[in-house]
């Protein structure tokens, strides 16, 4: 086990900052979810750790080792990829000792040793199989316990759950989160699902466009998101973002006067609620219904202000429904609300109250 | 749907199966089973006086002359030499080709130019190169002419098979690389695997099905060849041992106009031909790891 370290590490592509100088550490033990959209460039901060791409600037750090130059298999990481990558000609058994195998273990103890992962991984019945005798679900295990079984430093998956059907994919993120707890390794995940990353992780690294956004844990990254691109990007749905007005401390959200003041703050400001701090009041800011969605429990209703700020708010399914193309007025329930710079988008460090 | 009406439909099927069935029945069926006829007569020496019915001995003669084991012989030989160097180098250049380097393009042309150098083409080439006067060999300091060779004429031209033979299986094996899935070699490199291992123990073993497919028409290719030794050989092809069964076939059918002999010799190339491939499906194809 070890910790990880990025320092100031970047990696172009095409003239194009894939990375851009990222600064990051993962404790020795900790799981550390690496999330943002598709082309954020988390996966390629992962494969940089893992030595399938090289690394333009900057210096990566497994423990106290500097790996920057060292090839893959000198770094003593295993990793999971998104595709499963087993070895197609190769039996469940041999999959899993390949890792073994290469370290030079003799056939009766690589055997032995990954039998005895399989069977914690509940695979002992598919040992003589062949990759393509399983299901998707046996697959990705397969690659666990090929990654599991020589006992690495680290850990590295890459979006592992995404080819998994929606079930598995919840049955499967429990697991990987027990396994981990077991085993104690240092793991970085990478996923482009905020519900991944706010379940599973014990910090989140929020990326976009290659720069890192925020580092922390998933409900103060929830609760206190740095700037517009962390709110709206994490929860479901994400936070709401209105554009306001203060006027001499008073918040004005598309004409409408809120019961939220910020001494001091005037001009335009951006204000954030999530879904569930929005109800439908009989006075309040107007809006106009786009969308029902009926969830089971709970009923998300999509509606855009006046001035084109779209939003989402949440009600439990018992309460009265708008209808599609209704005209409503929203009240905000929150006790506090982050306000947010219009034109940066940084999280301010006054509240609105 | 009523019996009659599924007859009526298979009907219709044949209409639509016609055109491929007459060309297959009139260009390989049809001669296919006349040759066996053609091996039972033969040939007289002017196409003027008909040929007469000799029965199977003529085969028997045939098949137990020296001249046809001197030509099995020189055919497995030339076999044995093209098919498992060529796909060697096909496969270790196809490798080399397959890495994302600058120009790699140019050099995946080059590699795949033997498949498309016609024999007559690279007969010329290596006749200049092997030119005891102006090729190559005497600026080596080797000062034979290996085309006039019993021990060097056969191999020689088994060489040009190799390099005419590893363009074609250059082809497939890039083709076979480029649908390998590339999360497969790098879990491969993750898992500990260096170069070489990660060649033998997953790669090779990923492109088995091509590697196959390669052998086994590489193979059937090679027992039929004798362009090059036609060409750069020719008449004297028997006293350096290349008479390869091919060129049998083609001299009695062309040169000598035996056309019952040369009949006699396709069914015994095709019988070798059929046992070979045979052997090589039985054993080896059990060994192939077909992905899905």
């Amino acid at each position: 086990m070890a910790r990880v370290e990025f320092q100031s590490v970047t990696k172009v592509f095409e003239g194009k900052k894939a990375v851009n100088a990222l600064d990051l550490t993962v404790d020795d033990g900790e799981f550390l979810v690496l999330v943002g959209p598709s082309g954020c460039g988390k996966s390629t901060a992962l494969r940089m750790i893992a030595g399938l791409e090289t690394v333009d600037q900057g210096t990566i750090l497994i423990g106290e080792t500097p790996v920057t130059n060292l090839a893959p298999k000198d770094r003593d990481i295993a990793m999971v990829f998104q595709t499963y990558a087993l070895y197609p000609h190769l039996s469940v058994a041999k999959n899993i000792a390949f890792p073994l195998q290469q370290k030079g273990i003799g056939k009766a103890e690589r055997l032995a040793r990954a039998k005895v992962v399989a069977d914690t991984l509940g695979l002992s019945d598919y040992l003589d199989r062949k990759p393509r005798q399983l299901s998707g679900g046996q697959r990705q295990r397969v690659a666990l316990a090929r990654a599991i079984v020589r006992s690495p430093q680290v850990f590295l998956m890459d979006e592992p759950l995404s080819n998994l059907d929606a079930s598995l994919r919840i049955q499967t993120r429990s697991d990987i989160v027990a396994l981990q707890k077991n085993l104690g390794t240092t793991t970085i995940y990478v996923t482009h699902d905020q519900v991944e990353a706010m379940t599973m992780g014990h910090r989140i690294a929020v990326l976009n466009e290659g720069v890192l956004q925020q580092v922390g844990k998933p409900i103060d990254l929830y609760q206190r998101p740095i700037n517009t691109f962390v709110a709206a990007f994490l929860g479901a749905p994400g936070m709401n973002l209105f554009t306001a007005r203060a006027d001499n401390g008073a918040i004005t959200i598309d004409g409408a006067t809120t019961r939220f003041t910020t001494p001091g703050l005037d001009g335009p400001i951006t204000v954030g609620a999530r879904a569930e701090d929005l109800r439908l009041a009989s006075t309040g800011i107007p809006a106009h219904v786009t969308g029902v969605e009926i969830l089971g429990a709970d009923v998300h209703v999509l509606a855009t202000t006046p001035s084109g700020s779209s939003f989402t708010l949440r009600q439990p399914v018992e309460a009265p429904r708008p209808e599609l193309g209704e005209n409503v007025t929203i009240d905000i329930t929150a006790t506090e609300l982050p306000l947010f710079d219009p034109h940066t988008g940084i999280l301010r460090d006054e509240v609105a109250r | 749907m009523s019996v009659a009406g599924r007859r009526k439909n298979s009907y219709v099927a044949y209409v639509f199966l016609a055109p491929a069935l007459i060309l297959l029945g009139v260009f390989v069926l049809y001669p296919f089973l006349d040759n066996f006829k053609l091996a039972l007569y033969q040939s007289s020496p002017s196409p003027l006086i008909p040929s007469t019915y000799v029965g199977p001995s003529q085969f028997w003669q045939t098949i137990t002359s020296s001249t046809f084991l001197q030509g099995l012989q020189a055919t497995l030989i030339y076999t044995a030499i093209v098919v498992p160097f060529g796909l060697l180098f096909g496969l270790l250049l196809a490798v080399l080709a397959n890495q994302k380097l600058r120009g790699m393009v140019i050099y995946r042309t080059i590699f795949s130019t033997t498949v498309i150098s016609g024999v007559a083409v690279s007969a010329v080439i290596f006749d200049t190169l092997l030119n005891p006067v102006v090729g190559i060999l005497p600026w080596l300091g080797i000062n034979i002419n290996p085309l006039t060779s019993p021990t060097w004429a056969l191999p020689v031209n088994a060489l040009i098979g190799v390099w005419s033979y590893m363009g074609l299986a250059f082809i497939f094996c890039l083709a076979g690389l480029q649908s390998v899935d590339t999360s497969v070699l790098e879990a491969a490199e993750c898992d500990g695997a260096g170069w070489w291992s990660t060649l033998f123990r997953v790669t090779i073993p990923m492109l088995s099905p091509t590697l196959f497919a390669a052998l086994t028409l590489g193979t059937i290719s090679a027992l039929f060849s004798f362009g090059t030794i036609n060409l750069l050989i020719g008449a004297n092809a028997p006293s350096v041992n290349a008479n390869v069964l091919g060129l049998q076939i083609y001299n009695n059918i062309l040169v000598n106009q035996n056309f019952g002999i040369a009949a006699c010799l396709c069914i015994a190339l095709f019988i070798v031909t059929l046992i070979i491939t045979g052997v090589m499906f039985r054993f080896l194809e059990r060994r192939v790891s077909y992905a899905r």
